[in-house]
């Protein structure tokens, strides 16, 4: 679990219901026991010793073995964040999961229930009370990407494929990234929507999806970033396509960072030269159900 | 029989005072019942003439309060023959009927005119005062000696009493030395319609004899006398109330407040009727028998108090403390929170919140009405309250008539969240009655300032209970509304043989941001799970759920709610109300004549009653006498949209006639009605009930959803070629208009 400028309150809740997530897990028999590697990206720490503490204690009652904290010093991003705890992780399997989350009692056994399955490499969990839109096979929950929020996968294979893309994508689309790659390793890419969390997103006052503060700009400079990658020339000529024509500030900005990456070399080296894994629907990386930008 | 002159109206009551009272004329219907009688003191001490005083010579009468007495006795007190100790018995006008009835008598009173009357008529009498509690008890044991006792009397005695209280110990520790005689009691009731609604007009007549006799000292109400009789050692096992509509306090007869079918008496005797069962109860009449000190400080496992059925019962909370749950069980005890069934029908039954412990109240109760089909929904509805951000509440979960496997798989869902929300939980489990039942038993039960509805499938968002808060500091007493928006959800197989639900369209926001009283009168704008109505309303003004009603019942109690407290918005969207696609609203599951059926009962009451009208109703009136004059206008466009539909099927006529236009084309031409738009079917057309949906919102909302879905799908592709046509003729006609 990565933090920035968690409050306690926040932080106390999510690691709660963590906790008895775990326990739960535990006392079902489909889990040993568990470790808890927290990494603080923020400026100033979010835990001091005390409460980190009371966070042992509380996560030890429920099973969770060691709680391990780092403060970065710097903001690594989501995806250097979870790479720089991964790398002390000695257990069979990583859960991934914001700090801004609540997890249903049952989300962890879940998890672990479809991972039981060898040919599965990544599942996520559904997310409430805003499901996500993306689409996935209802008997057989194969979807084309898992929601970085929180998801599971076995450490073996994190490792395998070298982790999150952190050079290339510092917030948004860093799991869609993760999750194609899993693919092009010979492994699928799963939602169960019997996991649940919950995830503290809200609408405004016509029903319209709030993005995070930083999510227009830093998820339109990932998409081009994603489309490079994966070798979607189309696509990416698409999105410039878009965001030049918009008239939307980050558009404009998203677009320019690109084309300075570019312009020094900067951009991620190109795979799925078949096209074997990515999906790009409209601005999409799946097909969706429903669109919370209508 | 006494001597005396009995009053000269035979309808009238039995206890009419001997000399004339200022006041005027009883009814003249037995049916309404007549003035009180008058109740006398047994030795209070600042009254001590007893009810031998002759104001208080009162006869038997089969339409009397005695009669009710007399009803009980016959039918509860045991051995026949026994001892009927009649304590303050004056005159003793139910001597005669208890020995009619086989029982023997004894009359007790300080005042020896009603006792020589009594040992003239040949019944035992002693002269005892009733305020020295300790030495009437002995006076009473060494009267009655080892003869066996089948019923005490206590009839208009406890309200001149100062320590009623202490005699009616006293009395029970008796009793349950000498066979457990039942106790008879008859005492004003305070709260009657008449002195309510003159107090509200600054009266509070004090007369010789009846409700406000002059030498009362201690008033009862319903809920005083319970807490009275079950701390003194008594149970209660019976009631036969005297219901009188015309007190002795019915006086001046034509004052608004008093008069019948003014508005004002309309409107407040429907809050005073609301709020309990004894609006027009003169006397309570009730029997008890003793209880043992365990009868009276424990409570079985269902919570019943005295006289459950234990049609349902209270199980909690799950994870609580002991502490907490005897603290509970202990106000089950008090009547508050026994078998909830029972509570809301005896509203104003419940044991009375002390100043300090209304203060004190956590900030809501959240009723999460489940019957145990849905746990994937439910287990989502609570992982939604566990995530609040302002955690200052408690949830009822109600399980209405659940298999008792899935109540244990209820249980065992909250116990797996962590412990913090799992004490916040109280698991009710509740049976019988509609989908209404489970509301009352938790308005009931509720300890949080507000009651907050939310259904086993509804979520809320994690600021759902901060946006309440914040707009109870600002709007204190209103109910409280927040923004809400509604997605569609649809059942679908889940991995394994599990069953699981998915979203099939965005959130949308159909409902008003704002709450308009007078829209609401023609239909509910408003889904439960984001209002918050004020405890009060239930547990203090007496509001409930109509139990009759299986469809709308919550808009029959926002409608009083916001007549009573207002209703103060904000238009955060702060909770997601959501639609089944098919089969499991409650809007599906019910047919559309019980909707019609309950719509029209809810606007026949609302017709036939008098309605406070929010602050800004004159600005509403105007628009309404302004929209009137519209109503022509509109007319005329409406005549000429079916004009213009007409021309397009007549140009589509032409067109389905040119080459490349084949059979497909007049199949879909076929569907164009004169009045119908070129929309789904299913929601063409029709009123908000044809659709099962409580509003045209909702209709509007199923609209667009099922638009956005047409879009993508065949259908909508197969009728495109008639939308270009329409198109088409549009442009015609637009180019005809311009030659």
């Amino acid at each position: 679990m990565v933090l920035y400028d968690q409050s306690g309150e926040e932080l106390a809740a999510a690691l709660d219901s963590l906790a008895a997530s775990v326990a739960h897990a535990i006392r079902r028999g489909v889990a040993a026991d568990a470790v808890l590697w927290l990494g603080d990206c923020s400026d100033r720490p979010c835990m001091d010793a005390a409460h980190l503490d009371s966070v042992r204690e509380a996560t030890g009652r429920a099973g969770i073995a060691t709680v391990s904290y780092a403060h970065f010093g710097t903001n690594l991003g989501f995806g250097g964040g979870h790479n720089r705890l991964a790398e002390g992780a000695r257990e069979d399997v990583m859960l991934v999961l914001n700090p801004d989350t609540y997890c249903s009692p049952y989300v962890v056994e879940e998890l672990l229930s479809t991972l039981n399955d060898p040919s599965v490499g990544l599942v996520d969990a559904k997310q409430l009370p805003l499901e996500h839109p993306k689409s996935y096979d209802l008997s057989t929950g194969d979807t084309s990407w898992a929601l970085g929020a929180c998801f599971m996968m076995p450490t073996r294979i994190f490792r395998e494929i070298d982790g999150f893309d952190d050079r290339s994508f510092f917030l948004y689309c860093e799991d869609v990234d993760l999750s194609w790659r899993v693919k092009l390793a010979g492994f699928r890419v799963v939602h169960n929507p019997n996991a649940k969390f919950f995830h503290d997103k809200q609408l405004d006052d016509d029903g319209v999806f709030i993005p995070a503060a930083r999510e227009p700009e830093e998820s339109s400079e990932s998409a081009l970033l994603l489309a490079y990658k994966f070798s979607r020339d189309d696509m990416v000529q698409k999105f410039l396509d878009h965001f030049d024509t918009s008239g939307l500030p980050f558009h404009a900005r998203a677009a320019k960072r690109f084309r300075d990456r570019m312009a020094s070399g900067d951009l991620p080296a190109r795979i799925d030269l078949d096209h074997r894994v990515g999906q790009f629907v409209g601005f999409d990386f799946a097909e969706h159900n429903f669109s919370y930008a209508d | 029989m006494p001597t005396d002159p009995v009053p000269s109206d035979p309808l009238s009551q039995d206890r009419l005072p001997t000399e004339p009272m200022p006041i005027p004329s009883r009814s003249t219907s037995p049916a309404r019942g007549s003035a009180s009688e008058g109740s006398a003191p047994a030795g209070g001490a600042l009254y001590r003439q007893g009810h031998g005083d002759h104001r208080y010579q009162f006869q038997y009468q089969e339409t009397s309060v005695y009669a009710r007495v007399m009803s009980l006795v016959t039918s509860l007190a045991r051995p026949v023959p026994g001892l009927v100790l009649d304590i303050g018995c004056g005159f003793g006008a139910v001597a005669e009927p208890c020995r009619e009835g086989g029982f023997g008598y004894a009359g007790f009173d300080v005042s020896e005119a009603g006792l020589t009357s009594l040992r003239q008529r040949g019944f035992e009498a002693y002269e005892a005062d009733a305020s020295n509690v300790a030495s009437f008890a002995a006076l009473i044991r060494q009267n009655v000696g080892n003869r066996p006792v089948a019923a005490i009397l206590l009839l208009d005695v406890l309200e001149h009493l100062v320590n009623g209280d202490a005699l009616i110990t006293e009395l029970s520790a008796f009793a349950m030395s000498a066979g457990s005689p039942i106790l008879v009691m008859s005492v004003p009731n305070v709260t009657h319609f008449d002195l309510a609604s003159k107090q509200l007009m600054g009266r509070f007549d004090v007369t010789p004899t009846g409700l406000l006799d002059e030498t009362h000292v201690v008033f009862y109400t319903d809920r005083r006398l319970r807490e009275v009789t079950r701390l003194a050692g008594w149970h209660e096992i019976g009631s036969n109330d005297h219901v009188m509509y015309e007190s002795d306090q019915f006086f001046p007869p034509d004052a608004p407040h008093l008069a019948p079918g003014t508005p004002l008496n309309s409107f407040l005797r429907r809050l005073r009727e609301l709020a309990d069962d004894f609006a027009f109860v003169n006397q309570f009449v009730r029997a008890y028998a003793p209880a043992s000190t365990e009868e009276v400080t424990a409570v079985g496992p269902d919570g019943g108090g005295a006289g459950s059925t234990a049609a349902a019962g209270v199980i909690g909370p799950v994870g609580g403390e002991p502490g907490e749950e005897a603290a509970r069980m202990a106000r089950v005890a008090a009547g508050e929170a026994g078998n909830p069934s029972q509570v809301f029908q005896a509203r104003g039954a419940a044991s009375p919140l002390t100043r300090e412990q209304f203060n004190t109240r956590i900030f809501a109760s959240v009723l999460v009405r489940t019957t145990g089909a849905r746990m994937s929904t439910l287990h989502d509805t609570l992982l939604s309250l566990a995530a609040q951000t302002f955690k200052d509440f408690e949830v009822l979960l109600l399980c209405h008539n659940v298999r008792r496997e899935d109540f244990d798989a209820i249980k065992e869902l909250v116990d797996d969240f962590p412990a913090g929300f799992a004490r916040q939980v109280r698991v009710v489990q509740v049976t019988g009655g509609g989908r209404s039942r489970p509301l009352n038993a938790g308005t009931s039960l509720a300890t949080g300032r507000y009651c907050i509805i939310l259904d086993d499938d509804d979520l809320a968002f994690g600021h759902w209970m901060q946006e309440f808060r914040e707009l109870e500091q600002r709007w204190p007493g209103q109910v409280l509304r927040l923004g809400v928006a509604a997605q569609n959800l649809e059942d679908q197989p889940g991995p394994g043989e599990s069953q699981c639900y998915h979203a099939i369209g965005r959130p949308r926001c159909p409902y008003p941001k704002t709450f308009d009283f007078f829209d609401h009168l023609y239909e509910n704008q408003t889904p439960p799970c984001v209002l918050a109505y004020p405890t009060t309303l239930f547990q203090c003004v007496g509001i409930h759920f109509g139990e009759q009603w299986n469809v709308l019942e919550d808009w029959d109690v926002l409608l009083q709610a916001a007549e009573l407290c207002g209703v103060a918005t904000t238009p955060k969207v702060s909770a997601l109300y959501r639609l089944w696609d098919a089969g499991n609203q409650s809007a599906h599951l019910h047919s559309q004549e019980e909707w019609l059926r309950t719509r029209a009962h809810m606007q026949e009451g609302l017709n036939s009653r008098s309605i406070l009208m929010p602050p800004d109703f004159i600005q509403t009136v105007d628009k309404l006498s302004h929209m009137k004059t519209l109503f022509p206008d509109l007319h005329r466009e409406r005549m000429r949209l079916l004009a213009d539909n007409d021309n397009l099927k007549a140009e589509l006529a032409r067109l389905g006639a040119l080459p490349g236009y084949g059979d497909g084309f007049e199949q879909q031409k076929a569907h164009l009605q004169p009045t119908t738009p070129i929309v789904p079917e299913s929601v063409a057309g029709g009123t908000p009930e044809s659709f099962g949906l409580r509003t045209w919102k909702e209709v509007a909302y199923l609209a667009a959803v099922e638009t956005d879905r047409l879009k993508g799908s065949r259908s909508w592709t197969i009728t495109s070629p008639l939308r270009r046509a329409g198109r088409i003729a549009r442009r015609l006609r637009s180019l005809r208009a311009g030659q």
